[in-house]
């Protein structure tokens, strides 16, 4: 019997092992020296928890652009927790507010409850929670970039112009409002610039998983699809890869992805949270900042557009650039279920 | 059988040593394990002292760093204590995860879509939790007695099959209005009271005590217990000496998955308040290496609960002071499990060395 044991025991030494979850990290990169700052300030410490890797290129990535912004501007000591985990968060908002962080950023809905706890605990700190609507009126603020919708409805119009076969593929990663609702206004650009488009949508159910984005984009090119509207974070880049072996095109989303398939992506529409990030912070040190919900409109540059790739032809660039002006002056509008937040 | 007064004495000298070498082994593992780390942190260009001071400070340096500690230590108490029953049982039930997640299925939906008064409301959740749990631990508890199915097996695949339920009814039909992948909160009715405010301790650390003393008392002082660990030993002999080793088998298995069921509801009604994707780091594993690092004693899995709570809060500490990853944190916890096993390994060794040596 002990012999059973024993091989029992091990049989679990071998399972334990590889049953270790995602890994977070969490990185402090301290403020290069500074000439223009008083030697006799504090140097601004400033905190992000992101939820996924800071190389995902999309929603993560560009929170981590937006705390290297503030470092350079500000000087500013930052750090950051990558990975985080749902168990940990409200730990970890406590650590940074405990070793002093003036700012800590929640990089997604996933904080608000966590910020406004701890909020109240450390009411001479500063928290922000992106793109949320968590506020508590003095040190508790959510920012967000771009209205609602504008993100997908320029994206709808180069997908209507450009399609050939009349059919588009959207791949997104989870089906959450703020990625149904960019959905939803696309499908109203292609009703208005392309009626006899039709749309197929495919959900992976993960930010990160790169094969199953591949196969859904496969799978929609198989049927005719020519043109795909990806919103999954690192999930993007399957997309693309589907397409370079498949020669379909790509709009590109969140962030501008035409580095990834310069021969695919025929343009990105640009989702720059890292900017409503400085301004946010610039708010609080002028001593102006109230929290409240702060909205980087799409008008005031909260989406922006990449530069065109060189297969898009001209006329249809300039459709593309007047009709998100128009967006832009409030002069279209998109209808989206009312949220319940 | 002329047994003499020295040859009694060093029998008992040797008995003392073996006693303090299962102590010793836990012990003398985690060393060890810290000294490998330390190896580790330094080959990734941080200093080592400085990161286990951050370690130590996060998980004892004040009263509310030792409360978010036993806080981090309850999950992991309840499948560590589930698993630490089974393992005396001889029912390799390692399937904590999903009778965790069910646990924590039964106790949102009672938290969440009953609505009673204060005490008796968290009262129904924790005990749906349990019963999630257990329900959970049936099937492969049937599958075992009927069929002789590998427990190994089926309980790990019953965990994936858990993981997969959660994520799909947060997706579908529990997931709150409006929302991303999650489901309501559950009601403050239904919360466990924090015990040490501005900190996560809860009162779920109190059930988890009340288990420990409930699981000793159970193995140790009751007959059930003792034909418990007479099936652990030994299942044909047990059969042999006439204890329907049925039917201890099934017990063991409801009452360890409900233990683990208990985790979800902790978890869930004390600290996270809602479900969502991702909602157990992997508490249901963990609880195989709080119960081995724990010798399969009930005290010494609350001990290595706190522990490994412990190692947990100090990691986040750690991770924030020093920039050191998170997975430091698992990286401690396998490289204890590990030692601990090596040293049991060694340990029984030299006791069948004995054994042989002896015998004659």
């Amino acid at each position: 019997m002990r012999g059973k044991n024993l091989i029992s025991i091990l049989i679990l030494a071998v399972l334990i092992f590889p049953i270790v979850g995602c890994s977070p990290t969490a990185t402090t990169t301290p403020a290069a020296p500074t000439v223009a700052s008083a030697p006799t300030q504090q140097p601004l410490k400033v905190a992000l928890l992101m939820s996924g890797p800071i190389n995902d290129g999309g929603w993560n990535q560009s929170g981590y652009e937006g705390l290297m912004l503030i470092k350079d501007k500000y000087s500013a000591e930052v750090s950051y927790s990558e990975n985080v985990v749902e168990a940990d968060i409200l730990e970890l908002i406590r650590s940074y507010a405990k070793q002093g962080n003036n700012i800590i950023f929640g990089h997604g809905y996933e904080y608000g409850e966590a910020l406004q706890t701890v909020a109240a605990e450390y009411p001479d700190l500063y928290f922000i929670q992106i793109a949320g609507y968590e506020t508590n009126g003095k040190n508790l603020g959510a920012i967000e970039s771009g209205d609602a919708g504008t993100l997908g409805y320029p994206a709808g119009i180069a997908a209507a112009l450009l399609t050939k076969t009349n059919k588009i593929g959207l791949v997104g990663a989870v089906d959450i409002p703020t990625v149904t609702n960019e959905f939803l206004a696309l499908e109203q650009a292609v009703k208005k610039y392309n009626p006899n488009a039709s749309i197929v949508t495919a959900y992976t159910g993960s930010w990160t998983d790169v094969e199953s984005a591949r196969e859904a984009a496969l799978a929609q090119i198989s049927t005719g699809v020519d043109i795909i509207v990806p919103n999954g974070d690192a999930a993007n880049v399957g997309v693309i890869r589907a397409a370079q072996e498949k020669g379909a095109m790509v709009i590109g989303t969140q962030r501008d992805q035409m580095a990834v398939g310069p021969d695919v992506v025929m343009m990105s529409v640009i989702y720059p949270i890292y900017n409503q990030m400085v301004n946010v912070v610039d708010l609080i040190q002028k001593g102006e900042f109230k929290g409240e919900f702060y909205l980087l409109s799409t008008a005031d540059g909260g989406i922006l557009l990449s530069d065109f790739n060189q297969k898009v032809p001209k006329d249809i660039q300039q459709q593309i650039l007047d009709g998100f002006e128009l967006l832009k002056k409030g002069q279209i509008q998109i209808v989206l279920p009312t949220a319940e937040w | 059988m002329q047994i003499t007064a020295p040859i009694k004495v060093s029998w008992r000298l040797k008995y003392i040593l073996r006693g303090s070498f299962t102590i010793l082994i836990p012990i003398l593992s985690v060393f060890l394990s810290f000294l490998v780390g330390a190896i580790v942190i330094l080959w990734s260009g941080k200093n080592p002292l400085l990161a286990y001071s951050f370690l130590l400070q996060g998980a004892f340096g004040g009263e509310k760093e030792i409360a978010t500690s036993l806080a981090k230590s309850i999950p992991l108490l309840f499948t560590g204590l589930g698993m630490t029953l089974a393992f005396r049982g001889g029912v390799w039930n390692i399937g904590g995860e999903g009778q965790l997640q069910l646990g924590a299925i039964c106790a949102v939906i009672v938290g969440t879509m009953v609505s009673l008064p204060p005490v008796l409301h968290v009262t129904l959740a924790v005990l749906a939790s349990a019963a999630g749990g257990l329900l959970w631990a049936l099937l492969p508890a049937i599958l075992k007695i009927k069929r002789n199915f590998n427990v190994v097996i089926t309980t790990i695949l019953f965990s994936y099959i858990g993981v997969l339920l959660t994520s799909y009814l947060i997706g579908g039909p529990l997931r709150q209005a409006g929302w991303g992948r999650q489901t309501d909160p559950v009601a403050e009715t239904a919360r466990l009271p924090i015990l040490v405010p501005g900190t996560s301790l809860h009162a779920g650390i109190l059930i988890g005590i009340a288990c420990v003393i409930g699981v000793y008392i159970l193995l140790s002082r009751t007959t059930v217990g003792y034909q418990i660990r007479a099936v652990g030993l030994n299942a044909r002999a047990a059969r042999a000496a006439g204890i329907k080793t049925n039917r201890i088998t099934l017990l063991v298995f409801l009452v360890s998955g409900a233990l683990a069921g208990l985790a979800g509801s902790a978890e869930l009604l004390g600290y996270q308040y809602r479900l969502v994707e991702g909602f157990s780091p992997g508490y249901g594993w963990d609880g195989m290496a709080v119960s081995l690092l724990g010798n399969m004693n009930p005290f010494g899995t609350l001990l290595a609960a706190i522990f490994f709570g412990a190692l947990r809060a100090g990691a986040n500490t750690m991770q924030v002071g020093v920039g050191i990853p998170l997975s430091m944190n698992q990286l401690l916890q396998g490289l204890t499990v590990l030692f601990t096993l090596a040293g049991t390994v060694i340990h029984i060794y030299s006791k069948k060395g004995e054994a042989s040596n002896g015998g004659s």
